[in-house]
């Protein structure tokens, strides 16, 4: 196989396996925090054995997140080089400021929380546990600055340096060719339009409501065990509430977010929203598919559809046109590439510059039924609190819904993943959306065979840290005892 | 624009000092532990670590980052050409992460004799290869490819010079180690007659280790007499924290052993200014002048610097305090 292909299985799986774990944490946190909170201001000793409890559960999940991530940083080195390269002067700066601002903070603090519930007052150990959480939620801000750089890049410019070895800057939104490539790097013109670029803060807040929601999962679903396993321990119950409150907050916040990130999408990355709804010729009136199949050689969806929702979903109405992958990216954008082509020409290249539409069209359609699986949950949820029926195991509405939710803790980290996939196999075949494509950004330097046996590695650690990890989970909430906290 | 290249680089070595001072001792210590016939002695051991290690590597991260955002192309350079080597260190942190944390989460004896065992080994094994590196950037060819084999283009990173310098890295650790347990435990004389023959070990390392940079070791633009200098004075805290021990200043010891860490990497830095890759017969090297990112990105990295790593020392520092009233509790799981 090829050293492109190999680099981004390899990227796809070391992404991918961190990526279950940051979403916890940073859920977790908030909701220690929250716990702690409660303590302080009820003094009720339950909540602050619950807090316990969880920060222990939260460490685990936390270094194994820490130490996946540490492989993606020096990846883009060693994968990647000449994207870091062209790159490094916008992209390094927020993976730079990350480290400094949010990992000392984050791991630091959370020593302190972990080991020093006897060395500091209460209130000194709220004010860790409150800087450990914000330590991991800057951390996503900056994180998430550099992804969307990637996605919808500003504050830069592009300056190439010709073979007489003067600097030009290239014309805005210009396309180097792959012989620039070399001798092209994005510069910072503007750190703040950088970091806090067009679909920034849309992605953040969406990022950030489904990590609560993933933590707040994991929450009720260790609460469902303890209530149903475990009845002598004290704060199942009040932490469940506190639990199912907070994925109500979240689960809410979460829809907004990620209809304004549709919507964004709209504006800055049509194609990849057309992607994800398989839609390849400009109409008005588009379709929603419920259900479908994407057949990419025809150039047709075939499935069960809802004529316009598209163009509500995208636009607000449903009259609006949406342009289509036929359409997209548009020829003038094409023409800086391909100039001197006609428009028959353009139109056969054009799928070079799609996404795997079917690949998007399902991840997005699973993201979003997960999440549509989650409201449901927390809804199910309310509803037997309503009815006072939520704690009285005597009924079995109440059982079964604890009993599931030992198990849709998984929901909203599996909806993280397949989210995650589609926002970023969507935005190829661009590494940076509409400058430099993936393919271009590859190593030269490593041969194939040594990514081959990285891949091989990073596959059996994983899969040995994952066994693990989530076996010491497991073993740390079955032998819970209220009298160790 | 110079200005703040060269404040980079100095600020890359400030980095890869308190990556030594602070991690030092935490990989010293897990190299230490599996020496622990006592399990009492060990577990204590770990548990003294257990609130700082997570951040301690921190710096490791933030160096790694900075060097993207302020060199990226040294970035770039180095860690594709280091492909093997580097995946290789990322594979033996992630072992030591997860061990030391399996270790601490639960209480089985057979778990804890088993996962002692992964932290000893990885922490050895990264570093090794951080000592490597560092090594050869006084001697930098190995950093780029030849047109070898595989197996080549791995072994190429064990020169004279690397190879010392990896030695020196794993003595210093435990040298480091030994000596923060004679601090946490100083009413206990094992401690610091284990810290006392760790750090001859160091001197006698760092003795060779002089004798090869002094025939090996490449020097650049500052001229060899003042790198040379450096190397010979950070010889000084280790006698004299040698010294510290005997007269039972535990404390004064440690602060010896990290102010050799931070001349070590001074003078190593020295040795190689303003090369980040050195020259050789097959390359024309990389220069933190060309290198570097614009003047822009520079200034912003120089204010998150000035701002965030006082910051982030004072986290230690309070950290630190927060643990120091005597040993941890005896019982060591969380």
């Amino acid at each position: 196989m090829e050293v492109d292909l190999l680099s981004r299985i390899q990227f796809a799986l070391t992404a991918g396996f961190h990526f279950l774990f940051p979403p916890i944490t940073i859920g977790l946190s908030l909701f220690i925090v929250v716990l702690e909170a409660m303590f302080l201001r009820s003094g009720e000793t339950a909540y602050r054995a619950a807090a316990k409890f969880f920060l222990k559960l939260f460490a685990v999940i936390f270094a194994i997140g820490v130490v996946t991530g540490i492989v993606l940083e020096f990846e883009f080195g060693t994968n990647w080089p000449v994207y870091s390269r062209f790159v490094g002067d916008v992209f390094g700066s927020p993976l730079a400021i990350e480290a400094v601002f949010a990992f000392f903070m984050e791991s630091v603090f959370l020593g302190i929380a972990i080991w020093g519930w006897n060395r500091v007052g209460r209130k000194a150990h709220f004010a860790a546990t409150l800087l450990m959480c914000i330590g991991t939620h800057l951390s996503a801000v900056w994180i998430i600055a550099a992804n969307s750089f990637m996605q919808t890049p500003g504050g830069f410019e592009l300056q190439y340096e010709n073979p007489s070895g003067a600097v030009e800057i290239l014309a805005d939104s210009a396309v180097p060719t792959a012989a620039q490539i070399p001798y092209t790097r994005a510069v910072i013109t503007d750190f703040w339009d950088m970091a806090f670029n067009a679909s920034m803060m849309d992605r953040f807040l969406h990022t950030v409501s489904a990590s609560w929601l993933c933590g707040a999962f994991f929450a009720l679903g260790v609460c469902g065990y303890m209530l149903l396993r475990k009845p002598e321990v004290r704060f199942s119950a009040q932490c469940a509430k506190a639990a199912l409150v907070y994925s109500g907050v979240s689960v809410i916040f979460m829809m907004f977010t990620g209809h304004g990130s549709a919507r964004l999408l709209a504006q800055t990355q049509p194609e990849k929203l057309s992607a994800f709804e398989g839609h390849y010729a400009t109409s008005k009136n588009a379709p929603l598919y419920i259900i479908g199949w994407v057949d990419e050689d025809a150039q047709k969806v075939s499935g069960l559809k809802a004529n316009g929702f598209f163009s509500l979903l995208a636009y607000g109405a449903f009259d609006k046109e949406v342009k289509g992958l036929r359409d997209l990216p548009s020829d003038e954008f094409l023409k800086k590439i391909h100039s001197g082509m006609s428009p028959e020409e353009l139109d056969a290249v054009r799928p070079n510059y799609w996404p795997p539409v079917n690949f998007c069209f399902q991840t997005f359609r699973a993201m979003v039924y997960l999440g549509g699986a989650i409201c449901i949950f927390v809804a199910w949820g309310f509803w037997l609190w309503l009815f006072k029926r939520l704690f009285d195991l005597k009924y079995r509405s109440s059982r079964l819904f604890w009993m599931a939710a030992m198990f849709s803790a998984a929901l909203p980290v599996c909806a993280s993943q397949f989210g995650w996939a589609a926002a970023e196999v969507g935005r190829q075949p661009w590494i940076v959306w509409h400058i430099l494509k993936t393919s271009d950004a590859v190593t030269t330097a490593a041969s194939a065979s040594e990514i081959l046996f990285s891949i091989i590695l990073f596959s059996c650690i994983f899969a040995a840290v994952a066994g693990l990890g989530v076996w010491v989970v497991y073993k740390k909430i079955t032998g819970y005892n209220e009298e160790d906290a | 624009m110079e200005f703040f290249q060269i404040l980079w680089y100095a600020l890359m070595g400030v980095l890869l000092a308190g990556f030594f001072v602070c991690s030092g001792f935490d990989f010293g210590i897990g190299m230490l532990s599996i020496g622990f016939s006592d399990k009492r002695k060990r577990d204590n051991a770990m548990a003294e670590i257990a609130p700082f290690w997570d951040g301690n590597q921190v710096w490791l991260i933030v160096a790694g980052g900075a060097l993207f955002a302020a060199f990226p192309l040294a970035y770039s350079l180095i860690l594709a050409n280091l492909y093997t080597p580097v995946i290789l260190l990322l594979a033996l942190l992630i072992f030591r992460v997860v061990a030391i944390e399996f270790f601490l989460a639960l209480n089985g004896e057979k778990w804890r004799a088993f996962w002692i065992w992964v932290v000893a080994l990885s922490s050895i094994g990264a570093m090794t290869l951080v000592g490597i590196a560092l090594g050869a950037l006084c001697g930098g060819e190995v950093l780029l490819k030849s047109d070898g084999g595989w197996t080549e283009n791995f072994l190429r990173i064990f020169t004279p010079l690397a190879a010392g310098a990896a030695v020196l890295c794993v003595v210093f650790s435990l040298a480091h180690g030994s000596v923060y347990l004679a601090v946490k435990n100083s009413s206990s004389e094992d401690f610091r007659r284990l810290a006392s023959r760790w750090l001859a070990a160091l001197a006698v390392a760092y003795f060779a280790y002089l004798l090869l940079f002094f025939f090996n070791g490449k020097t650049a633009e500052i001229p060899r007499m003042f790198t040379l200098a450096v190397f010979v004075l950070a010889y000084m805290p280790v006698r004299f924290a040698m010294r510290s021990i005997k007269t039972g200043k535990l404390k004064t010891a440690f602060a010896m052993t990290s102010l050799f860490a931070v001349l070590a990497v001074c003078a190593h830095c020295m040795g190689a200014y303003p090369y980040i890759v050195f020259p050789s017969q097959t390359s024309p090297g990389v220069d933190i002048f060309s290198a570097s990112s614009s003047l822009l990105t520079l200034k912003i990295m120089a204010l998150v610097a000035l701002i965030g790593v006082p910051l982030a020392i004072g986290y230690f520092a309070y950290s630190h305090a927060v643990f120091s009233k005597g040993g941890n509790p005896p019982d060591t799981g969380y």
